[in-house]
């Protein structure tokens, strides 16, 4: 009993994770979308800050996202998850960090284009890997609303 | 000696308010100003300019002027003076200047010579002091007069190292009041050489605000520049001038980080045909600025600045251009000759237009006037990243030898306070054992390693149990005796202190131990 009342504990955690930087993700991508075709001057960091203070946010996200990975991971193995799966599920995590640190450190004109490639590798990652903790259905379903919530964003900025 | 001393201090102290007024007002008593004093042309000519000039808030200091100039309280002082033989320009400015004005206007028909002659005074001493460096800014109002009389001519002068705010304070104050009031108009005639010309930008990818493209460091910047002149005189127009590049040290300014290889600037075509007062060339004007490859200064605080402070700058580069006008190139427009000017003596009178105005702009410049023309223009230039990645290698070196350093005195302080072990093993029997602990720490019996020396501390290996005294881990002291349980069989251990820092070798320690 205690071992099932872990599994779903582990559960809710990844979900709200997964759904709080998937958005981010989203978020950053429409303000680099903003910036390449609606000419928006949005800009979280400065246009001409120096490349050490974009490596560091970067490389401080990367830290920041390897242990929170590490911490869902071991979350998920303490949740009787399967080791490969956990394993899988905190890297697809991790690369969701990952890929929001580097957007924010590098966002520009040009950023949508790598932004967009990494998304739609996550995403896949997410209905092959990331599925098979937090289920299809509620994948599927955060990936949805994400999208709209994008959508909706990128037509009320622009 | 000390009285001596507070005299001095007190006239220190006191001279700025002895000094005479910062502004002078140059009245002409010579005999042809006659007229106008009869019909009260020049009290309300003066009238006019001291209004104006007081309503600056500034004192103003009045004087008559004839062979000698002669200061006076009021114009009424001035009208009861007799006529003087002939006009002084020079000297009276003189005058006014020793007095201590900063700005001085006069008021004058410009005949230097004794009344009733028909021919136009000598003026050339005057122009020339005008032309000299005592003097900064020169400003002249012709002003019309009815037919019957010639025009008077104002003069406003400011002499090297004057108040330059005040003298356009006071000059936009008349300008504006004598507008309405009096035919006339503002003719700046000094300085000729310096913001008279501009430039006016027609194709260009930077200019003196921003620039359009962002330029890489360690690439060629190359651009070629499409401009017309543009004149800032108002009644003067420019012909047929050679324009030269002036040759500019290949910099940013002290402040920016890159600097360019080189600073190559022509301009084509090389000539000013005409530049019409306040006009633009109808000739677009193309500038080559080749700079070379751009290069980050290899200084550290650049190194520093490149990487962590900004990713690009607004460097500045000055573009300056010399218009080399001769003399009798410069010249007065004709809308404003035909307003204010006449040929003759007698056409002055007879039109009350101003004699030989037209001679101004020769009379005021000297051979060949250089006129500056002088424009920033902006490059963004962005930073290459070899900075950022050689500070974080540095970082990072910095930080392993930091890891490294801490590690290594944690060690070095554990070698040095922690001491060695021997031991010595027997059966519960008394049955001597061959005992020992290798290098490593580990406590071997007969080859078995039966746990090992941790920090001072006796930590049992797997399959072995400490029996005596009991615990899951022993403090280690000199002469102690460890009862283990081994394999079913009890081992005693006595453990013996070795100051020295050198690791424990016996015979036994070149014996791989076999493991439990």
């Amino acid at each position: 009993m205690p071992a099932q009342q872990g599994v779903k504990d582990a559960k809710p955690l990844i979900i709200a994770v997964f759904t709080v930087f998937c958005l981010a993700n989203i978020f950053l991508l429409v303000i680099s979308l903003l910036i390449a075709f609606k000419n928006s001057k949005f800009q979280p960091i400065p246009e001409d800050v120096g490349l050490g203070i974009r490596m560091l946010i970067f490389l401080v996200g990367a830290g920041l996202s390897w242990a929170l990975g590490r911490w869902l991971y071991m979350r998920m193995v303490e949740g009787q998850i399967k080791v490969p799966e956990a394993a899988t599920a905190a890297l697809v995590l991790v690369f969701y960090l990952l890929l929001t640190f580097a957007g924010l450190a590098f966002l520009g004109g040009f950023s949508w284009i790598w932004q967009t490639v990494f998304l739609v590798v996550l995403v896949l990652m997410t209905l092959l890997a990331l599925s098979r903790v937090i289920g299809m259905r509620f994948a599927v379903f955060v990936l949805v609303i994400c999208l709209l919530a994008g959508v909706t964003l990128f037509i009320l900025l622009s | 000696m000390d009285l001596l001393k507070r005299c001095l201090v007190i006239a220190l102290i006191a001279a700025p308010a002895w000094a005479g007024p910062k502004s002078a007002v140059l009245i002409d008593r010579s005999g042809s100003m006659k007229p106008y004093y009869r019909d009260e042309v020049v009290r309300q000519l003066s009238d006019t300019l001291l209004e104006a000039l007081r309503a600056q808030g500034e004192d103003v200091a009045v004087y008559a002027f004839s062979e000698q100039a002669q200061r006076a309280k009021a114009l009424e002082d001035i009208e009861q003076l007799p006529f003087g033989g002939s006009t002084m320009l020079d000297k009276a400015l003189d005058r006014a200047v020793q007095d201590g004005a900063d700005v001085v206007w006069m008021i004058t028909d410009n005949i230097q010579d004794p009344p009733g002659s028909t021919e136009a005074g000598d003026t050339e001493q005057f122009y020339k002091k005008l032309r000299s460096d005592a003097i900064e800014k020169v400003t002249i109002f012709p002003l019309r007069q009815p037919a019957g009389r010639p025009g008077l001519v104002i003069y406003e002068l400011l002499k090297k190292g004057g108040d330059s705010d005040l003298y356009e304070r006071e000059l936009a104050g008349f300008h504006s009041r004598a507008a309405g009031i009096l035919r006339t108009d503002a003719l700046r005639m000094k300085p000729l050489d310096r913001d008279t010309v501009g430039i006016s930008w027609v194709r260009a990818n930077v200019n003196p605000r921003t620039s359009l493209i962002t330029y890489d460091t360690g690439k060629p910047v190359r651009e070629i520049i499409e401009v017309k002149f543009k004149s800032k005189f108002d009644h003067i127009e420019i012909t047929d001038s050679s324009i030269d590049v002036v040759k500019r040290e290949a910099s940013f300014g002290k402040d920016s980080l890159v600097y360019p290889e080189k600073q190559n600037i022509d301009i084509s075509p090389r000539t000013v045909e005409r530049l019409g007062p306040g006009d633009e060339t109808e000739q677009v004007y193309k500038i080559d600025v080749d700079l070379g490859k751009l290069k980050l200064r290899n200084d550290l605080v650049s190194l520093w600045n490149a990487a962590w402070v900004r990713s690009s700058e607004d460097a500045t580069l000055q573009l300056s251009f010399v218009i080399q006008v001769p003399q009798k190139n410069f010249r007065l427009r004709p809308k404003f000759l035909q307003e204010f000017h006449a040929g003759t003596v007698q056409e002055a009178k007879d039109t009350g237009k101003v004699y030989a105005l037209d001679k101004l702009p020769s009379l005021m410049s000297e051979a060949v006037t250089a006129v500056q023309v002088t424009t920033p223009v902006v490059f963004r230039v962005r930073y290459p990243s070899y900075p950022t990645f050689i500070w974080l290698a540095i970082f990072a070196l910095a930080v392993l030898m930091i890891v490294g350093l801490i590690v290594g005195v944690k060690r070095g302080v554990g070698v040095v306070t922690r001491k060695s072990w021997d031991v010595e093993a027997r059966t519960r029997a008394g049955v001597s054992l061959d005992g020992s602990v290798d290098k490593n720490g580990n406590v071997l019996v007969q080859r078995d390693n039966i746990g090992r020396v941790e920090h001072d501390d006796f930590v049992p290996a797997a399959g072995a149990r400490i029996v005596q005294p009991p615990g899951a881990q022993v403090r280690l002291r000199d002469g102690l005796e460890v009862t283990v349980e081994v394999s079913r069989r009890l081992v005693v251990l006595r453990f013996k202190a070795k100051r020295s820092a050198a690791p424990p070798t016996t015979s036994s320690a070149a014996v791989p131990p076999r493991r439990r």
